[in-house]
């Protein structure tokens, strides 16, 4: 069976976007979360 | 078995320890040519005072056992726990002559606050304070962020050989990221510079726009960037992000936070191309679970009062203290006096709540840990499982972190010890805050931001709260970084020292 090691720095950018856009989205579900929580009570 | 120490133990110890901090010697290089490059020629004197004292100290200690001598587990334990003191004592000693501090006990508070990104501070008149010490402040939140092991192991500072490995598993960094813990130091810092080159870029516009002299936004851009990314909390001004009032600086230093509390093994997962993990990782769901709730609670809290009942400050003093509190961070965009009148109960119970829960493991983040609240909430569920299959079933249960794992005894009974004792340790220190007099809510509030590492601060931390209180908030941010296990060791191990020393006289 063959190892192959991956490094992390050859997909940084596309793994920095990735994390970027995952964090957006987690804002704007918090935000719409809250918002709705403040509106409804 | 108490096991005492032997001669070779002490040199060992005091070796390793001495090059941590000679480290901080190097390290206060920075804020020196800060002072030169700026003409601040009194605190350019202190730096240069701090590194004569830090590189003396840590020489001295050095000498007491040759380069590359073996550490045990033990040992490196109680290196790690001894160099994150005696780095804040050198660390003390430039902000000491600085002027802007009561006295050594306060810079001390200061730059342990600091090296545990804690970000609650002492310092006097903020406002007026030098370029090279606010340059220090915020150096102190990137090297403990990162880790003083990690840092020192990034740039081979004569931690090369036996004690490496025991030293970065001893600072709380319990998984390694790539196979020599030499690269795996290296590959934090990567991760670290794009962050802060991105964020102190943004930022630095976001100040022009808002009227900010370049010189000034650049500055102003990498501290704020290293505060939040490293999960610190410190500021350049006495109010802190609210100094900015701009939302771009409140989205841009929210997704820095949010960084930052990130567990770097997911980083590496991710860079690695593996972006299903964030979603099937157990610690980032519990992480995404423990917002979600929180921001219905604080959307609700902050609804019923009438400071902060509109969507915009529903937003942006809600679900930004939310996100500063779970990640760690402590940048507060509120006076502190607000947060006992005003912000109401439920949500100041939210933001609580989000400190003591705190971020991922792994990650620049202090607190209970994500993982480990993912791993109870999974206990509690196995055993409702146990309780209704039948009595012959064999009931288990997996989870996902960076690999599918059975969920066994002794992992669920490591995250539950270290809940009890982060819960212990959050109580105690709210107690003797009440014991002082203060009101027993800002009291426990203050002991949670201190031992999660977080900062936001209702007002206690001040120049004038008792010795005593700064001591056990010192004890409370020490314990805390170190995840309590390195100072039990510590502590276990002066007491079978001493029995020794009685078991032989």
């Amino acid at each position: 069976m063959e190892l192959r090691f991956h490094s992390p720095y050859r997909g940084w950018l596309a793994g920095l976007l990735t994390e970027i856009a995952v964090f957006a989205v987690v804002i704007i579900v918090a935000v719409a979360l809250a918002l709705a929580a403040a509106r409804i009570f | 078995m108490w096991v005492g120490f032997e001669r070779r133990d002490l040199g060992a110890i005091a070796h390793y320890t001495g090059m941590l901090v000679a480290s901080m010697a190097l390290l206060m290089v920075i804020p020196l040519l800060t002072a030169l490059a700026s003409g601040e020629w009194g605190p350019a004197l202190d730096y240069a005072c701090g590194i004569g004292i830090a590189a003396a100290f840590g020489m001295l200690l050095a000498q007491s056992a040759p380069r590359g001598t073996h550490l045990t587990r033990r040992n490196a334990l109680i290196v790690t726990a001894l160099a994150w003191l005696a780095a804040s004592l050198v660390a003390a000693v430039p902000l000491s002559l600085s002027g802007h501090y009561g006295g050594f006990v306060d810079a001390f508070f200061d730059a342990i606050s600091g090296l545990t990104t804690s970000g609650l501070t002492l310092v006097q008149d903020l406002d007026h304070l030098a370029l090279a010490h606010n340059m220090w402040r915020h150096l102190l939140h990137l090297i403990g962020g990162q880790g003083i092991v990690v840092a020192a192991l990034s740039v081979s500072l004569g931690l090369r050989g036996g004690g490496a490995v025991s030293l970065y598993m001893a600072e709380g960094r319990d998984e390694r990221i790539l196979p020599n813990v030499m690269h795996t130091a290296r590959f934090i810092w990567f991760v670290t510079a794009i962050y802060v080159t991105l964020g102190t870029v943004v930022l630095s516009v976001s100040n022009l726009i808002q009227g900010m002299e370049a010189g000034r936004s650049v500055l102003h851009a990498f501290w704020a960037t290293v505060a939040c990314y490293d999960t610190g909390g410190f500021g350049p001004q006495s109010q802190n992000a609210m100094y900015y009032h701009s939302p771009i600086f409140e989205g841009v230093t929210v997704i820095l936070m949010l960084a930052g509390t990130l567990n770097f093994n997911l980083h590496a997962d991710i860079w690695r191309g593996d972006r299903k993990e964030i979603f099937k990782n157990l610690e980032a769901r519990a992480l995404a679970t423990n917002i979600a709730i929180l921001s219905v609670v604080i959307g609700i809290g902050l609804a019923a009062t009438r400071l902060f009942s509109t969507p915009g400050e529903v937003v942006r003093k809600g679900l930004y203290h939310l996100i500063s509190a779970n990640s760690g961070t402590g940048h507060q965009t509120l006076y502190n006096a607000g947060w006992a009148n005003g912000y109401g109960g439920l949500a100041f119970a939210a933001i609580v709540l989000a400190m003591a829960f705190g971020g991922m493991a792994s990650s620049t983040a202090g607190g209970i840990k994500a993982l480990r609240l993912g791993l109870i909430a999974k206990g509690v569920v196995l055993r409702v499982r146990e309780s209704i299959a039948p009595a012959s079933a064999v009931v288990r249960s997996r989870y996902h972190h960076l690999l599918d794992v059975p969920l066994s005894a002794d992992v669920l009974a490591n995250a539950l010890m270290l809940f009890v004792l982060y819960v212990v340790t959050y109580i105690s220190g709210g107690m003797i805050g009440a014991a002082y007099g203060y009101p027993i809510g800002e009291a426990l509030f203050e002991s949670i931001s201190a031992t999660a590492n977080v900062g936001l601060s209702t007002g206690i931390t001040s120049p004038a709260m008792p010795l005593g209180l700064k001591v056990v908030y010192m004890l409370q941010m020490w314990a805390g970084r170190l995840e309590f296990i390195a100072l039990f060791v510590l502590v276990a191990s002066a007491i079978a020292a001493v029995r020794a020393k009685r078991g032989r006289a």
